[in-house]
């Protein structure tokens, strides 16, 4: 009896891998395809991780590559520097512009989105400012925001400002200031996705809700916002990782400023390429790792929900 | 050209889920097979277990005198037309036709008299240097067809072919299909949902439901006698009347039921293996009722609506106890029948049909 | 009646085109500006505004002295090799390994694809440094591959792969099977002619990413003849080589024209084959 089932056992492994064989031989297949790209994953994105885990623990010194234990005094130098916290609250300051873009993003995606004259160029000229190097842009964005610049002359024409402001000097002003060089810079960028999203739409269903009443007004709310919600889902999360990880603003706009415009991002880039201190910088880079991962989650949470 | 062998072939996507349950078949050399059954049956993954686009969980599968349950789908001399057609929407007809063999390495020369062959069988020549989509539904399945040509297979396999195109075109392209088989001989195995493609183009039918075989056999086998109920229900249109019924006996070789108020009929099966008092089922062809003239006797029936369809007239009617309509189909010249109309029915007992509990079929006596 | 609808359908256009238009003065004008400057021969108006948005006696001086004064051709010619070589790098790794993802079963697949999609999550700035050093011992500092190979193995060009794969029909994987292709040959003679758009959108995003790339090459590439535009305008306006910023300001044009022309003719693959990340 107990030979009996013995067999029986066999019968079904043998069987259970006759099944999968085919599978199996895919699995091989599957993992030649992925190798580049897990590979060079591997390199350049996890290796990273974990070489910043170990040098957040250590004096480095990039000229002779020498690493000492320093019993975590990175760590605690910039808990209690104001800056680095400065910069964190920067950054969560940051994601006030997620709603506004993608709003923005949105209608504008849904103005273009028709067959009337002048739509490609108004597409092409929408996305100018995604399509410029944000080295670039700065410059000329510098130029919107200096003292006697292109902001104070449309606000001082305009009879609501009475002085010259140096719109990226003000501390309380100026990471607002970059968020809307931001919300410049970006907001193309979605409205494509937004347009592709769109015209995934069968135009039968607007047509329908214009048969049965529905204004402009309620058929973007009630039709148009609750179709693209797969669209605005994914571009809510893209903006929100962009919007934590802003760092390249400040470069080319302030420099940091006096410590008002540092971001998360910034200070580590400040940090390891102004100061050389790559210890310091890659324990600030761990800090913000675990506040994108935290991030994250919460995200994946959403999105699995509803999903 | 091959014989296809299944043997207790079975497929389960995981413990629990079984779709096919173990199947038992022998298809001759340029036979034409039919796979038929309801949507879901698994009669079309059992044609891509075949094709080998799905693992056999358990059981062989022999292609001619070979085992091919590990062999690669291009290596086991079957060639396919999918529902979809799936042409490649990049490549002309031609290409199309002629992508299998390129990816051989067959020489030009071979190739371009093969494609050359199979367009002119299908009469597309003119269409090969043309993409897909600037062709019709019906072009469109003859590409399929010729794709499957080139290849020159053992058995052909084809997957609901006909279900995308219009009515008018399905029918030409069924009787191509047959001339098909008539020039090539080759063995054909052929799924649908469709009974009609099924009786009209298969040598065998299989009945598929539920992942498990129903009945094998001839198309007229399979009307005349369907193994059970579900077969009796399936083939034929508008299906077998099947009405609940009570084994009264077996008398002078005859099967006497009793329907609902006490009204008997006669059917000429042996149903000598079931017990007086059982519960059976009776089933008639709407075609075998017939309208009582006058003297003879008769179930009363009320007329609840008349189709005329020119050449048939359908009258669905309603005994009084019986819960089921009866479809009966007359010849077209019952012009005058009406609705409310009051006639008496007569089922021949040498067509009608009774099945037992468990809804197999008892054997006909005549 | 007619007359009501036909100008309240009026009023509608106006305020349409209206919106449109104030967008488009917003996000065009800087593009403006430079270019007005760029063609003001005379500089003394550039910072006074309005006046600095019409060129002050216009000519092509500043467009000439650019490629006189400024390396621009080698910056052109260094964006062009990198913004190539990035697209080449990102449409392989991507259509590779978007096809596993999408069509094979395999054990891992699930964990795989949602390791890839964190990636987006994790800052790549941080890895900077690190990357920096692994650059250093391949050997890679100042040269064309170490400011782009980083980007090849992209999660968002991946998950568009993905996506397009997904959208072809089983049937036509199962046909070609049958007709004995290999699942390579599978892949480059069915999924890839049949996705083009979507390797087309992935191709024109990737393109102008790659083309305004700023950071990371500013940080890898030393020396100033290997510079992309995006850097090397940067620089030259701002770091020790500064200029004329009226020559920059035409630089500045001369940079974004390219792309901006060839947005305009590409943007309606690069909407349709978007559909696929959206869906």
């Amino acid at each position: 009896m107990r030979f009996r089932t013995d067999l029986c056992n066999i019968k079904i492994k043998l069987q259970s891998s006759y099944a999968v064989k085919n599978t199996r031989s895919y699995a091989a297949i599957a993992y030649l395809f992925l190798a580049p790209a897990l590979i060079l994953m591997g390199v350049f994105t996890f290796w990273p991780v974990g070489f910043n885990t170990y040098l957040a623990f250590q004096d480095y010194s990039i000229a002779d590559g020498t690493a000492t234990w320093n019993n975590f005094a990175h760590f605690k130098y910039i808990f209690h520097e104001e800056l680095f916290w400065n910069a964190l609250k920067n950054s969560l300051l940051y994601l006030l512009i997620v709603p506004v873009i993608q709003l923005g993003a949105l209608v504008l995606a849904k103005l273009v989105n028709n067959k009337l004259p002048g739509m490609t160029f108004f597409r092409a000229t929408f996305y100018i400012p995604v399509i410029t190097s944000i080295s670039i842009a700065g410059v000329v964005w510098i130029y919107v925001y200096k003292y006697d610049g292109m902001l104070t002359w449309l606000l001082t024409s305009l009879g609501l400002l009475h002085e010259q402001i140096d719109w990226l000097g003000e501390p309380k002003i100026a990471l607002y200031m970059m968020m809307i060089f931001t919300f410049w810079k970006g907001i193309g960028y979605y409205m494509v996705l937004y347009l592709a999203g769109l015209q995934a739409i069968p135009s039968e269903v607007e047509e329908a809700a214009v048969l049965d009443g529905a204004n402009a007004w309620q058929r973007f709310w009630k039709i148009t916002v609750p179709m693209v919600k797969p669209t605005i889902l994914l571009c809510t999360l893209l903006s929100t990782i962009a919007a934590i990880k802003v760092m390249q603003e400040p470069i080319v706009l302030t420099k940091g400023g006096k410590g008002d415009t540092y971001t998360a991002l910034f200070y580590v880039y400040d940090q390891a390429f102004r100061n050389f201190n790559f210890g310091r910088a890659a324990a600030a880079g761990l800090v913000i790792t675990f506040f994108c991962v935290l991030l994250a989650i919460i995200q994946f949470r959403f999105f699995g929900e509803k999903k | 050209m091959a014989s296809v062998t299944l043997k207790g072939i079975k497929k389960s996507y995981t413990k629990d889920v079984t779709v096919i349950k173990g199947v038992d078949l022998q298809i001759k050399d340029g036979e034409f097979v039919v796979f038929v059954g309801p949507s879901g049956c698994g009669k079309s993954t059992l044609l891509r277990m075949i094709a080998g686009l799905e693992d056999i969980t358990e059981g062989e599968l022999m292609i001619g005198d070979a085992l091919a349950n590990d062999v690669h789908a291009s290596k086991r001399g079957i060639a396919m037309v999918f529902q979809s057609y799936a042409l490649y929407p990049h490549m002309s007809v031609y290409d199309n036709m002629a992508f299998s063999l390129k990816l051989a390495g067959a020489d030009k020369a071979e190739i371009d008299k093969r494609v050359q062959r199979a367009a002119e069988i299908l009469q597309i020549t003119h269409l090969l240097e043309r993409k897909p989509k600037a062709l019709s539904g019906g072009q469109r399945q003859r590409v399929a067809i010729g794709r499957a040509i080139v290849r020159e297979p053992q058995v052909f396999l084809f997957d609901e072919p006909l279900s995308n195109l219009d009515a008018s075109l399905r029918l030409n392209m069924r009787v191509e299909l047959s001339k098909l088989h008539a020039d090539l001989k080759t063995t054909m195995i052929y799924v649908t949902h469709d009974q009609v493609e099924a009786m009209t183009l298969a040598d065998r039918i299989v009945v598929f439901n539920a992942g498990v075989v129903q009945q094998v056999g001839s198309p007229l086998e399979m009307y005349e006698n369907p193994a059970n109920l579900f077969v009796a229900g399936f083939l034929g249109s508008p299906k077998m009347n099947l009405l609940e019924a009570q084994l009264v006996g077996v008398e002078n070789g005859l099967a006497v039921v009793r329907l609902p108020k006490g009204i008997t009929v006669r059917a000429a099966v042996d149903a000598s293996r079931a017990t007086a008092g059982s519960k059976v089922t009776l089933g008639v062809r709407p075609e075998h009722i017939q309208l009582a003239t006058e003297g003879d006797v008769g179930i009363p029936a009320r007329v609840d609506l008349v189709e005329h369809l020119g050449d048939i007239v359908l009258a669905y009617v309603e005994i009084p106890g019986v819960n089921d309509i009866l479809a009966v189909k007359l010849p077209g010249h019952y012009t005058n029948l009406k609705r409310g109309d009051a006639v008496r029915l007569v089922f021949p007992e040498t067509s009608a049909l009774v099945f037992d509990e468990a809804g197999l079929a008892f054997k006909r006596t005549v | 009646m007619a007359m009501g609808r036909n100008s309240r359908r009026i009023m509608g256009l106006t305020g349409h085109y209206a919106g449109l238009i104030a967008f488009a003065i917003f996000t065009a004008f800087p593009l403006w500006w430079a270019a007005s400057v760029g063609l003001s021969t005379n500089p003394e108006n550039m910072y006074s505004f309005p006046r600095s948005f019409w060129p002050t006696e216009p000519g092509l001086l500043w467009f000439a002295k650019v490629f006189t004064d400024m390396p621009f051709l080698t910056y052109l010619k260094n964006s062009t090799i990198m913004a190539v070589m990035t697209v080449v790098g990102v449409v392989i790794v991507s259509v590779l390994a978007g096809y596993p993802l999408a069509r094979l079963k395999f054990v891992g697949s699930k964990t795989i694809f949602v390791i890839i999609i964190l990636t987006m999550m994790l800052p790549s700035e941080v890895a900077m440094i690190p990357n920096f050093i692994t650059m250093k011992h391949l050997h890679l500092i100042n040269e064309y591959l170490g400011a782009t190979v980083i980007n090849f193995s992209a999660a968002f060009g991946i998950f568009l792969m993905k996506q397009a794969f997904e959208m072809v029909p089983q049937d036509l994987i199962d046909a070609a099977r049958v007709d004995g292709a290999t699942e390579m040959q599978i892949l480059w003679r069915i999924m890839v002619p049949v996705s083009a758009p979507s390797i087309a959108a992935l191709g024109i995003f990737t393109l102008v990413n790659a083309w305004n790339d700023y950071l990371w090459p500013s940080i890898i590439l030393t020396s100033r003849e290997k510079l992309p535009l995006a850097v090397g305008v940067f620089n030259d306006l701002t770091g020790p080589f500064a200029t004329s910023d009226s020559m920059v300001m035409a630089a500045i044009v001369m940079t974004v024209i390219p792309v901006l022309v060839f947005f305009a003719f590409t943007q309606r693959y690069f909407v349709s084959g978007m559909d696929g990340a959206v869906k």
